[in-house]
């Protein structure tokens, strides 16, 4: 497998994340990823950015759907898988759906891991980008017919430092010109 | 089908190549005429194109499959699952896998799985940018070793072609955008912003210039002739002669494409010395470069202002230095080399 820093030049926006402002909503229903989503949440308000943060959603999909929408974002990043379901569950790209699993499914119990992968396969169409903290990832992904748009963006190092912080930014900048709108 | 024609034009103007077409027979005399030999034209029959796909994958259809090459070169998404030789694979864009939801059912749940593995298996993969080769290979990080980036260029016919002017623009002053009428081309954008423009400016016309869309894929035409909101003009197709007329007259370029695998309507304003606005979408704002403005689709205040100035002859023009000299026979030698040294790899190993 190829590193990240051996990727040549994977620009995913022509201009600087932050020269436009972006209404953003990021949420979160697994504790041990609040203070990641934090973070970042932090660093794009610093910068001009809209941010709203969500650190628990409603258990159904509908309510979920309407707590994400209610800020008025133009794009919703989902981290971890708990948000992922509810969150892609309940818009099903009404907005701009970016999904940040951190891992969720190398963690994940054989069997769950199993489930996991199908619901992805279903997923894929409610998701404009799925960030995927490494090469094998999304090794692991397209093995498992997971056809949701990629980009790689390593969030495990904490704190996050500047570049992933400014990857993940171009990322959800971009997120509407992925997938499908509804 | 540019890309195609112009490379193997290129390709085939190459002394130490031989260059050999499989086409349909309804192109049978164009390809002859273009390679100068009806011996190297070889034909496939197939009743649609997602026949011809499907046996063009699967290697049948055409005794040219059972020969030997030096070189395949797909040009067109796939390659032949067996092939006796090299293997080069011209990426356009990730679009059948990143927009798959743009292209018709037919399409959408065809093409991204032979379109995966045609790429896995190349031996060359040709990029159109920088930015095209960053989405390969968020797919297949591990194919950065077999990776060119080689861009096109504008086509010759466009830049020898005599003006020709365009009826229903004549003596307007126009914004201009190019291309088919995909979701991914972003033409609601332009449409939705328009009359706030007409505001300031109720002689400006919008133009669009394109060919039809893709069978069965979702899109936003009108017919030809009409004006969906007052202002809008859809020309559809134009031939070379008008299309570089439009570009030359227009008071601006727009490309607010969401999503590209180079751009090349950006880069042809730049060659006609027209002012050109982009989107933020890397492959075009690497191929049109610091001569072009770019800006984001989610800040529609700033393309409106963009307009505005160019409307008012105040957005000024790509300085000379900006035009790309870039040929056909540049493409033609990159690819060359990036074959030749794809093959000094392999003999290495």
């Amino acid at each position: 497998m190829t590193g990240l820093d051996q990727l040549p030049d994977a620009r995913i926006s022509g201009i600087p994340p932050f020269t436009v402002g972006v209404r953003v909503v990021h949420a979160t229903a697994t504790p041990a990823l609040r203070d990641i989503v934090r973070s970042v949440a932090e660093y794009q308000r610093d910068r001009g950015w809209q941010v709203d943060l969500l650190t628990s959603i409603p258990d159904r999909p509908d309510a979920a759907a309407s707590a994400l929408r209610a800020p008025g974002p133009q794009v919703v990043v989902l981290h971890g898988s708990r948000a992922g379901l509810l969150g892609r569950l309940g818009l099903r790209c009404a907005v701009p759906t970016v999904y940040v699993p951190h891992g969720a499914l190398h963690q994940a119990r054989p069997v769950h891991r199993r489930a996991g992968w199908t619901w992805e396969r279903l997923a894929a169409r409610w998701t404009n980008l799925w960030i995927a903290r490494d090469p094998d990832e999304v090794h692991q992904a397209m093995r498992h017919a997971v056809l949701s748009p990629f980009v790689i963006v390593d969030l495990r190092e904490t704190p996050l430092p500047g570049a992933s912080q400014e990857r993940l930014a171009a990322a959800v900048s971009r997120a509407h010109a992925f997938g499908r709108l509804r | 089908m540019r890309y195609t024609v112009e490379l193997t034009r290129a390709l085939n103007r190459r002394a130490e190549l031989d260059v050999h077409v499989l086409g349909v027979p309804e192109a049978r005399g164009f390809w002859t005429d273009l390679l100068g030999s009806s011996e190297r034209v070889h034909l496939m029959r197939a009743r649609s194109a997602a026949a011809r796909s499907a046996l063009e994958r699967l290697g049948t259809a055409s005794s040219a499959f059972d020969r030997s090459w030096d070189l395949v070169l797909g040009t067109k998404h796939l390659l032949p699952r067996r092939i006796h030789g090299m293997s080069a694979l011209a990426v356009h864009d990730m679009i059948p896998i990143d927009r798959r939801w743009d292209f018709g059912a037919a399409k959408r749940l065809l093409l991204p799985g032979p379109y995966l593995r045609s790429i896995a298996q190349a031996d060359v993969l040709l990029n159109m940018s920088q930015a095209t080769e960053g989405r390969l290979l968020s797919y297949f990080p591990q194919l950065a070793d077999r990776s060119w980036v080689v861009p096109p260029a504008v086509s010759t016919g466009l830049l020898s072609v005599p003006d020709e002017p365009v009826s229903d623009l004549v003596g307007r002053r126009f914004v201009l955008a190019v291309g088919d009428p995909s979701v991914r081309k972003n033409r609601a954008f332009l449409v939705e912003l328009w009359p706030t423009l007409r505001e300031r400016h109720p002689e400006a016309v919008l133009a669009f210039v394109g060919p039809p869309g893709w069978s069965g894929a979702p899109t936003t035409a009108w017919a030809e002739g009409v004006e969906p909101v007052p202002g809008v003009l859809e020309l559809g197709y134009v031939n070379e002669g008008q299309l570089r007329w439009c570009y030359a007259n227009a008071a601006a370029v727009a490309c607010p494409a969401l999503l590209e695998g180079y751009g090349l309507p950006s880069v042809e304003g730049l060659a006609f010395g027209t002012p050109v606005i982009t989107s933020d979408d890397p492959a075009m704002c690497e191929a049109s470069g610091g001569s072009a403005l770019h800006l984001s689709t989610l800040d529609v205040a700033s393309w409106v202002s963009a307009f505005d100035e160019a409307l008012s002859g105040r957005l000024p023009a790509p300085s000379i230095g900006a035009v790309s000299t870039r040929t056909w026979d540049d493409t033609a030698a990159d690819a060359t080399a990036a074959v030749s040294e794809a093959r000094r790899r392999r003999a290495r190993t």
